[in-house]
């Protein structure tokens, strides 16, 4: 492949991922609104503020979704391997799932 | 407690003029519409509005038949009255129509904290707080502006109890899942409780949130005269029921707090001794406004000015925030990734 397909590919998945990201994160984003009115709002401690800030483990796993499929594209640009750049990313995600699983906990 | 229509609308009269007093919350007494006369409500000093009284569950309390003029609701039901006031009346919960009904049973009021803030104050506060919101649609101020503002006493139990908790969690050590079994002994003091369905839990923690008993007066009619209120129409046993659901969100987060591992999964069982409660009447100002056809309220504290409410969301504004966040996060991977880190 000529160096401006090897951009080319990883920037259109970029864009893919954009996209999808986008269309997932409308509610997250919303979630996020609600969290932040909820936190600085309500009663401290308050049942209803602890209520609504329950959901926030979505919003983390969005955009650590997110941040993980950029790792790939961004390694996948670098290199022009794609197959390598997912080889490359098993640890990561090993240690995204340990921290995801913790902070589930 | 209690006053009948006749004595209440008597005690409303401008003892000078005879026109009708309402009370004003900037000068903490009765003022007459007509002759502008500025009356304050007396005070029977062998009262102690901040007394609490013990519940004995082998003997609930009884109501009695209504002796005020109810308003009744159509659309939400609600039940409301107005002293001192003759016009056709709204919902304040809702802002259905009401109308004269003859009401259901009803407990005394004990006490209330009345007013502080003036309908200017709660019309600034609603103006601020939609001002203040992320991703709300760009012409929802005027929505706001076309609203109707009311000023009410929603009818609320405070509660003290004792609480004898036993509970299990579980938790992570290593790769390890563990159970921790404990014993916790927690008291709650003045606990806010809404006394009608009609009360949400957000209103009561998103506006109610620093409850004073030293400001509560003995339940006299002058004190809503120009106002809504809702009469007390849950035994104080339905009170706690009802209560129940966020007590134990309140019980979990004790028992995070008292243990010192990351506690999931937590169940508790609790044994409550020492009930005291009170019925009392606090004030809300309750922006009601529309926006594309769909009914959303703001509601102010009517004394600390402290805003909660319900809007709408921007899909535009939400998809462009949606779309920020993922680019960032994104191009923090991409960034990431060409630089080989693990």
């Amino acid at each position: 492949m000529t160096p401006l397909a090897d951009l080319l590919l990883p920037a259109l998945a970029a864009l893919a991922l954009l996209a999808g990201g986008t269309l997932v994160g409308y509610g997250a984003s919303k979630k996020l609104i609600t969290m932040g009115e909820a936190r600085h709002g309500l009663k401290q401690g308050s049942a209803s503020q602890l209520r609504a800030l329950a959901g926030w483990f979505w919003v983390l796993l969005w955009l650590a979704v997110l941040w993980f499929g950029g790792t790939i594209i961004g390694n996948w640009g670098a290199t022009g391997d794609l197959e390598g750049a997912i080889n490359r990313s098993e640890l990561r995600l090993w240690l995204l799932i340990e921290l995801i699983g913790a902070a589930a906990d | 407690m209690s006053v009948s229509p006749d004595i209440a609308q008597g005690e409303l009269q401008c003892p000078d003029c005879g026109g009708q007093r309402r009370y004003a919350p900037d000068a903490g007494a009765l003022t007459c519409d007509s002759c502008g006369s500025v009356h304050p409500i007396p005070r029977d000093p062998a009262i102690d509005a901040t007394d609490d009284f013990a519940h004995d569950p082998a003997a609930p309390d009884a109501p009695h038949p209504p002796t005020d003029l109810i308003h009744g609701c159509a659309t939400c039901g609600g039940e409301v009255i107005f002293p001192g006031q003759s016009l056709a009346q709204r919902c304040p919960y809702c802002d259905g129509p009401a109308v004269v009904t003859t009401g259901a049973a009803e407990y005394g009021t004990m006490a209330l904290i009345p007013f502080e803030q003036v309908e200017d104050t709660g019309w600034h506060n609603a103006r601020a707080w939609i001002a203040g919101r992320h991703a709300a649609p760009a012409d929802l101020p005027q929505a706001l502006e076309s609203g109707k503002l009311v000023g009410l006493y929603a009818p609320f139990f405070t509660f003290d109890c004792k609480e004898f908790v036993r509970y299990t969690g579980r938790y992570k050590s290593g790769k390890h899942h563990r159970t921790k079994r404990g014993n916790l002994r927690l008291a709650f003091d003045d606990l806010l409780a809404p006394a009608s369905p009609h009360i949400t839990p957000l209103i009561r923690d998103g506006v109610l949130h620093d409850f004073d008993p030293s400001k509560l007066r003995p339940y006299h009619p002058g004190y809503i005269a120009g106002f809504a209120a809702e009469r007390h129409h849950m035994s104080v046993a339905d009170g706690l029921t009802a209560n129940e659901a966020d007590k134990a969100v309140l019980i979990k987060n004790r028992i995070q707090q008292a243990t010192a591992e990351r506690l999931s999964n937590i169940r508790f069982e609790t044994d409550t001794t020492g009930i005291r409660y009170r019925r009392i009447l606090l004030p809300v100002w309750i922006v009601h406004y529309t926006y594309k056809g769909t009914p959303y309220k703001v509601v102010a504290c009517g004394l600390h000015g402290t805003t909660f409410g319900e809007r709408p969301f921007s899909t535009a504004k939400l998809f462009g925030y949606a779309a920020t966040l993922s680019a960032m996060a994104i191009g923090v991977g991409i960034a990431w990734g060409a630089l080989g880190l693990p």
